[in-house]
């Protein structure tokens, strides 16, 4: 059991589990409501670099495949935002 | 300093690590196609912006029927089973067939989860009348997520064909392949879930 929490994947794992918890606790019970939602957007996209990076396995693989996935990892954040702040402004 | 793994160095003694880090993990065209994917999703985020910032109201009063309980037990449910994937993978890599097994059987136990709550939230919506013809939002919706389904679906199938092939095949470096592009696929149904999960369920307009 100690040997499995040792592991990188482990750690990410539970990174993974402890912000998609936090999301969703910000987003029920906060009262800044713009920034909480601004907050549980930004780190879903952080949630999708650890899953592109640890998971799939693009860190250290050929740079072109990672700079594509970081801009569109960029893209999405940037339309989900943009749109969210278009609307409440 | 960076070393290529270039013919020039394949000699030296951290050439194969540096060869098997500049190569994909899996299949290049498994990479095509998921590229392809997460950017015809890019697409559908771009057309929920457009008309959330069209229709704000209607988007809200939607999204307040949705239960985000069990989007985020979906969450935690795909986000589990692609950690058994990555531990099935790394398994298969050091050429150990039974924690290859283990680890696959542990991800599509969990993975089918999913299943079960996504016809609950399914079932819960369309006998309180809510269709996909209802307005905007709940087609976005039902479109979105049924199409992320159906790859949840197809995920499913090829996760039962690496145990397969787990239980009956070599665990070569075929196999290793077979299962890095199965793992990036399934990690690819994660991560559209992840943006998913707070674009319909999380965003609060108030």
């Amino acid at each position: 059991m100690s040997a499995l929490l040792r592991l990188p994947a482990t750690r990410v794992w539970l990174v993974l589990i402890a912000a998609a918890v936090l999301s969703w606790t910000v987003s029920e019970n906060s009262t800044a409501v713009k920034i909480s939602t601004s907050a549980v957007v930004l780190i879903a996209a952080l949630k999708v670099r650890l899953i592109v990076i640890h998971f799939m396995e693009l860190r250290w693989r050929p740079r072109p495949w990672r700079i594509l996935f970081e801009l569109w990892t960029l893209g999405f954040t940037a339309i989900i935002l943009g749109g969210y702040w278009m609307t409440e402004l | 300093m960076r070393l290529d793994a270039g013919e020039g160095v394949l000699s030296l003694t951290t050439a194969p690590v540096h060869a098997e880090k500049d190569r994909l993990p899996g299949d290049p065209g498994v990479w095509v196609f998921i590229t392809a994917d997460v950017f015809v999703f890019g697409l559908f985020f771009l057309l929920f912006s457009l008309g959330r910032v069209a229709h704000s109201a209607l988007y809200e009063r939607s999204r307040l029927v949705l239960n985000p309980a069990l989007g985020l037990a979906n969450t935690l449910i795909l986000l589990t089973s692609s950690w058994f994937m990555v531990l099935a993978a790394s398994a298969a890599r050091e050429g150990a067939r039974r924690r290859v097994m283990r680890n696959l059987a542990l991800a599509m136990a969990v993975g089918s989860v999913f299943a079960v709550t996504k016809i609950i939230e399914y079932t819960t919506k369309i006998h309180a009348g809510i269709t996909m013809l209802s307005n905007e939002f709940f087609t976005y919706y039902f479109v979105f997520t049924g199409v992320h389904f159906l790859h949840f679906i197809i995920g499913m199938v090829v996760l039962m064909i690496c145990w397969r092939k787990a239980k009956t095949q070599p665990i070569d470096g075929n196999y290793v392949v077979w299962i890095e592009s199965s793992g990036c696929y399934w990690h690819m149904v994660d991560l559209l879930w992840v943006i998913l999960f707070p674009m319909l369920y999380l965003m609060r307009a108030t």
